[in-house]
């Protein structure tokens, strides 16, 4: 095997990581209400099939993608591209299930698992400088995400500060917000909403660029942006927000070793 | 020669310049042009007001069908519109029912669908949700009948677009 082979391996696994963390933080966050669903379910809705209404089948879902971890102790690319298309398939079974088609997680990890699927063909490819597609299309998925985000918050509501208020100040139950309603007054918490969210729809906007940013400076961005995020919305984010750093981190990675793939391969080629 | 070094290290620009012949096959073609397609499916929904009713309908799952909403599902719309809801026993005109009403971050209608259902009594009751983006209002009413052995039957009662006036 190649050096570039190993690199370009080891790039996917960095991607598959990040898919596999956000998708068990889901399984942990989930798992409890899709049981629930199961007591409870909904036997009749105008939209959906009946398949799509079963909490089983959701459920069945969730746990199935877990196997996607095979992907570390696999070797053969097409093995690994089936794990990705199973990986696809399973995020957008759960988008399309009654019981989960709101979750913005299951949304981020179908466009890098098709990321995945599109790599695991090149990683045994040939082609000199497939690693540029790839890291540009890593960092296309993660501006494609927050874009979704900011065209979807250019509204009076959010730029007014009145849905961040609603959302955060007063429904959200831990620090810093249970600090915040106990020590400022109604009119400084919302004037603070309305910087607040014209702060986040700023950085979305920022963010929504990232395929015209260098890698290097494209994993600062992302870092700086989705550490806040945790630490204002909850570690929980991370089931969206993992699959979408294990791009921008397979393509630093494949960025910083580039180099050494090429020049290894002009010296077997001596 | 300075300016090409730095605009290079740009991943979009790095690729097109350095990505070889990757960059003409197919499905990298594909996966480019797909990015594009949803991304100025995206940036058209302030613009077109029938985007934007598309999307609305997509969050209230009032779509004309399952196999037309599903596509859409893929097209990251994350704390998207000004969205609340309100669980209520009371059969209200659906203009009249948002006094409150409860926020929520985008789908309105999750906060029955995801959430836990147990306790919620055998008596039928009503779900109202509403969307707000740029003057636009999709206002939906949901029966919800509680069945036997905890399951729920929902079914949709009215819908109604608010458009800004002239």
């Amino acid at each position: 095997m190649t050096l570039r082979v190993q690199i370009r391996r080891k790039a996917w696994r960095i991607a598959l990581a990040g898919w596999l963390i956000g998708w068990f933080v889901n399984t942990v966050e989930n798992t409890r209400l899709f049981l629930a669903g199961l007591e409870t379910p909904i036997t009749e809705h105008w939209l959906f099939p009946e398949a799509m209404r079963n909490p089983g089948v959701a459920l069945g879902m969730f746990v199935l993608a877990l196997g996607g971890g095979a992907g570390f102790g696999v070797a053969d690319v097409r093995v690994l591209r089936g794990l990705a298309v199973g990986l696809v398939l399973c995020a957008l079974g759960l988008l399309g299930h009654i019981a989960s088609y709101n979750d913005a997680s299951y949304a981020a990890a179908f466009w890098s698992a098709l990321w995945l699927v599109w790599w695991a063909r090149r990683i045994e490819d040939g082609n000199v400088g497939v690693e540029r597609h790839a890291i540009a299309l890593g960092q296309g998925i993660v501006g494609l995400c927050f874009l979704g985000g900011v065209i979807g918050k250019l509204t009076p509501d959010y730029w007014n500060g009145e849905a961040f208020y609603q959302l955060y100040v007063v429904q959200k139950p831990y620090f810093p917000f249970d600090w915040m309603r106990a020590n400022w007054s109604d009119e400084t918490l919302r004037a603070c909403s309305g910087w607040f969210a014209r702060g986040v729809i700023v950085s979305e906007g920022l963010l929504a660029t990232l395929i015209l940013w260098p890698p290097r400076w494209a994993l600062v961005m992302t870092t700086s942006a989705f550490l806040g995020m945790i630490g204002l919305a909850g570690v929980q984010l991370l089931s969206v927000l993992a699959p979408l750093a294990g791009l921008v981190l397979a393509g630093r990675y494949l960025e910083g070793k580039s180099a050494d793939g090429e020049n290894a391969e002009r010296g077997a080629g001596k | 020669m300075e300016r090409d070094a730095w605009s290079e290290k740009i991943a979009l620009v790095a690729a097109w310049r350095r990505g070889g012949a990757e960059g003409r096959r197919g499905p990298t073609r594909l996966f480019y042009g797909t990015l594009a397609l949803v991304s100025l499916w995206i940036l058209l929904l302030p613009l077109l007001p029938g985007v934007t009713a598309t999307v609305m309908r997509r969050f209230h799952l009032t779509t004309v069908s399952y196999w037309r909403w599903l596509p859409q599902q893929v097209v990251p719309a994350m704390y998207s519109f000004g969205n609340e809801y309100r669980l209520s026993s009371e059969d209200l005109a659906v203009g009249e029912a948002f006094s409150g009403a409860t926020w929520v971050n985008h789908y309105p209608p999750r906060l029955f669908t995801f959430a836990r259902r147990r306790g919620l009594g055998s008596e039928a009751f009503y779900l109202y949700c509403r969307s707000r983006y740029r003057g636009r209002e999709l206002l939906t009413k949901t029966r919800v009948q509680p069945e036997a052995g905890g399951e729920f039957r929902m079914s949709l009662v009215e819908e109604r677009f608010v458009t800004p006036g002239p």
